[in-house]
């Protein structure tokens, strides 16, 4: 057996444990994935088979040849970064010339106590040598160095670090370059990476470790994806009643909605397996706001942490079409274009915020967008409460089920009479009625609202020319209704109801 | 003649998977080509020569010719010490130092030597090993090169040790920050030990030009200059074909594939390794047509920070950036290399109102720069893809 962490063995350094691949009664920790057994992280992993064989060879070609092939895993927060390295690291230990020739070595999670290069020595040497002798003073790099070369041999280190930018930060350019001296010098290294987005440290070609990672960027999880993850985590948690309802019709549409709304973050589902019921998931906006609920200690800390201009601009952004410009964004903010572009550069830096050039027109402008759309959902939870999440969950809801879209006419009409807002959303988006053109048009109109809506829901902004101008009018309703504007939502039943007007009283499209 | 060229030939009817490795170290055995150049390498380290200086683009492929080069060299012989000089200080340096020469098992002798645990100490003026005596009192210091001039004579009359020492030019772009003559004075330091050891050979590389460190580059005038370039079509063939069969594609037509891989980045390994990785992100079966459109949005979404050919050139040429970016707009736009003349004639070029003179320089600068090549009296962009980046970069 290796020295230190070696693959498969799980030792002390704070990875995921092995053991069996149920789940059972055990706890699901969607922040912390690698205090789970790594058997059963791997036995519910969904959609990342092709990248785990990819990283796989990787991790042998180290483990048998000269090679190091150094990995960067690129993604927002919970969308499976380190549910991703558990794994690989599970898997490939079930190689055995894997298991004989590499070393595992984590740096800590948010690089607690690692700021400095002779730091991420430190680490290595201690998971290296645990019980090695604590001598007088403070070993200097060289001697580390010297250390862990004949601590590892002709084997190889499989170094881990998470937020690789942050830590890359604390390194500065100058210990960046003793990272890249050591590792191109000793040729002992193979480093396995993640942070939330690319950033300037590797992206820009006078960086020291420019072009050195093989970055592989992880998509959020498909609806069908998403579905599987549910069904799987509710049946190994017996959750038998779940696990029936996610896979039924009307579950996968349930699911679909959902995973619109987190942008198919795995966390938020592994959240809703954890919390929800059948029940909640066919409302939907229960569902919803227990995983929004979960997350508020998370998204708490996190907009705390910045200052008050940025929460200004987080909330300006949250509020407004899905993504805007700085001179916009300063309007809605009151603040000063400066500020707020300056601002907007350091949020962009953090990967809280995403700037965009439009595919098509004017290439000089800039927007910005959250990256997280919970982050988005959440600004909603907590200044509007329930009322808005369930709104646009009543909305995808409706958008992603036929089943309740099909017949609707007179209900919807009573329910938008009867000021039953989610119903008649819901009702109204489905169309139909006695009249059946002017349904079909309501239908059609419905899914070029619906889908306008989940433009602004991912961040995106709306592209409405083709939409009538009742269609229009609607979505402005409905984004002002999200921001709470009283007005707004007192014209969207009228809206509403123009819309399903018959044809000759319609505006054109 | 270096035996790896024998495996090499071989591969012409034998494809062999190579694995996709996008920046990390290349395994010897998937390093493609280069055979000539490590032919040359190999006489460059037997006397007269004191080695040689390898210029090339940044990922090119200096690192992995470096680090394939250890096995021939100590197959003939040689002791080998491959240090990475990617470092901000002389300490940081002497640290990488140590830490090579820890590698060359046969210099592992160097401490008894000094009877003692030793240290290399690299100051401006000296590079030396300090060991503290293990019996008695006291420490002991020794001229490093001096001590390992002894280890090669101890080997054979013929044995010498070679120091690859890579990215050289970012240790002495860093000295000179600091003080302008250290990085000079550093580089003599270095040249002294090739000039009184005759067992001391160096290779040393790096991708940002000396020149923008040493205002004449004497320092380094006893070695030889090496260009290294992207791989010829039948290497460069050979790697993408080995990529497409390493990376499980699933492709139409291999070889076609591998040549539009080669036709859209002129045979350059990394951006090879980078076109095919962005292809196994891809769903389903790829064909030529693919290959274009992955490099395509490579370049629009910049994903090879190939903008920083533009950006750098106001923190590389200041206030000519201007008329450097005129020069390389009018010679990436030319049907066919062009002359210094042709190029004083355009009006984009004219109205900076350069000398010729200042303007030959200029080229210079650029081809030592990696953006420019030049054939007998004619210049020409330095390859095709460096062409189609300062195209796109510029909107031309």
């Amino acid at each position: 057996m290796p020295t230190g962490d070696a693959m498969g063995g799980g030792v002390g350094v704070g990875g995921a444990r092995a053991g069996g691949a149920s789940t059972g009664g055990a706890p699901l920790r969607p922040f912390t994935p690698q205090r789970e057994q790594a058997a059963a992280l791997s036995a519910r992993t969904v959609g990342r088979d092709h990248l785990l064989r990819v990283l796989q060879a990787k991790v042998q070609s180290a483990a048998t040849s000269a090679a190091r092939p150094h990995v960067l895993l690129v993604g927002p927060p919970g969308v499976g970064k380190t549910h991703v390295v558990e794994v690989l690291l599970h898997r490939a230990s079930a190689d055995p010339s894997v298991r004989d020739r590499v070393l595992v070595v984590r740096a800590p999670h948010e690089g607690l106590g690692v700021t400095r290069y002779s730091d991420l020595l430190a680490e290595v040497q201690r998971t290296l040598d645990p019980g090695g002798s604590r001598g007088a003073g403070v070993p200097a790099p060289g001697e580390r160095e010297a250390r862990i070369r004949q601590l590892v041999g002709d084997r190889v280190v499989l170094l881990v670090i998470e937020h690789l930018d942050r830590v890359f930060d604390d390194l500065g350019t100058a210990g960046q370059r003793s990272l890249r001296a050591w590792v191109e010098t000793t040729g002992q290294v193979m480093l396995l990476t993640t942070t939330p987005a690319v950033f300037p440290g590797i992206r820009e070609r006078d960086q020291p470790w420019f072009g050195g990672l093989a970055t592989f960027v992880l998509p959020g999880l498909s609806a069908n994806e998403a579905q599987h993850l549910v069904a799987n985590l509710a049946q190994s948690r017996g959750q038998r009643d779940l696990a029936g309802f996610v896979l039924s019709d009307s579950g996968r549409a349930r699911i679909r909605a959902l995973s619109e709304l987190a942008g198919g973050s795995p966390r938020a589902l592994v959240m809703l397996a954890e919390q929800g019921s059948s029940t909640a998931l066919d409302e939907l906006t229960p569902a919803v706001a227990n995983v929004l609920e979960g997350l508020v200690p998370y998204h708490e800390s996190l907009l705390w942490a910045l200052s008050s201009n940025e929460r200004r601009l987080v909330a300006a952004l949250a509020a407004g079409t899905g993504s805007a410009t700085v001179s916009e964004l300063a309007t809605s903010s009151e603040l000063e274009q400066r500020t707020a572009a300056s601002a907007l550069g350091r949020m962009a830096a953090q990967h809280l915020v995403v700037s965009e050039k439009p595919d098509g027109g004017d290439r000089r402008t800039t927007y910005y967008r959250l990256r997280d759309p919970v982050l988005r959902q959440h600004v909603w939870y907590r200044t509007r409460g329930v009322d808005v999440v369930g709104l646009s969950a009543a909305l995808l809801r409706a958008h992603q089920d036929p089943a309740v879209r099909q017949p609707l006419s007179e209900a919807a009409h009573q329910r938008l009479r009867a000021g039953d807002l989610d119903g008649a959303l819901a009702a109204a988006a489905a169309g139909g009625g006695p009249d059946v053109p002017a349904a079909r048009r309501a239908h059609e109109e419905a899914d070029v609202i619906l889908a306008a809506v989940s433009q602004v829901r991912r961040g995106r902004r709306l592209e409405m020319s083709r939409t009538s101008e009742p269609a229009r009018r609607l979505v402005d309703c409905l984004l002002g209704a999200a921001r709470g504007d009283a007005t707004a939502r007192a014209a969207l039943i009228p809206e509403w109801r123009r819309l399903l007007e018959p044809a000759p009283t319609r505006g054109g499209a | 003649m270096y035996s790896r060229r024998v495996s090499n030939s071989s591969r012409h009817e034998n494809v062999r998977p190579i694995e996709v490795n996008v920046g990390g170290i290349v395994a010897q055995e998937d390093l493609v080509g280069r055979d000539g150049e490590i032919d040359r390498l190999m006489s460059l380290a037997a006397p007269p020569a004191h080695g040689a200086m390898l210029l090339g683009d940044r990922r090119i492929g200096k690192t992995s010719l470096l680090r394939t080069l250890e096995q021939p060299l100590r197959e003939a012989g040689h002791l080998v010490v491959r240090v990475s000089a990617e470092t901000s200080s002389l300490d940081d340096f002497a640290r990488a130092l140590q830490a090579g020469l820890m590698v060359e098992p046969r210099l592992g002798s160097w401490g008894i030597h000094l009877e003692g645990e030793a240290a290399v100490r690299v100051g401006i003026a000296q590079i030396s090993l300090r060991a503290k005596a293990q019996r008695g009192a006291g420490s002991r210091e020794a001229d490093l090169f001096a001590t390992c001039a002894r280890a090669a004579r101890a080997q054979g009359p013929h044995h010498r040790v070679v120091f690859l020492l890579d990215e050289i030019t970012v240790l002495a772009t860093e000295l000179a920050r600091e003080a302008p003559g250290d990085a000079r004075d550093f580089l003599r330091t270095l040249r002294r030990a090739r000039q009184e050891f005759g067992e001391v050979v160096m290779f040393l590389a790096g991708s940002i030009g000396l020149h923008h460190a040493l205002p004449d580059g004497t320092e380094v005038n006893d070695l030889v200059e090496m260009p290294i370039d992207v791989l010829d079509q039948p290497e460069a063939m050979r790697l993408a074909e080995g990529l497409i069969l390493g990376s499980g594609l699933t492709v139409t037509e291999p070889r076609a594939v591998a040549a539009a891989m080669v036709a859209h980045t002129s045979g350059f390994p990394f951006y090879l390794h980078g076109t095919a990785q962005l292809l196994t992100e891809r769903r389903g079966v790829v064909d030529p047509g693919a290959v274009a459109q992955e490099v395509r949005r490579a370049l629009d979404l910049d994903l090879w920070n190939t903008q920083h050919y533009d950006s750098r050139l106001d923190d590389y040429y200041r206030g000519e950036a201007e008329l450097v970016r005129d020069i390389l707009d009018t010679i990436a736009t030319a049907e066919k290399p062009v002359s210094a003349d042709e190029v004083l004639q355009t009006s984009a070029v004219a109205v900076h109102a350069p000398t010729r003179t200042r303007l030959l320089t200029l080229l210079q600068r650029l081809e030592r720069d990696h953006y420019l090549r030049r054939t007998a009296q004619s210049t020409a962009m330095a390859n095709g893809f460096i062409g189609r980046i300062w195209r796109h970069v510029r909107r031309l």
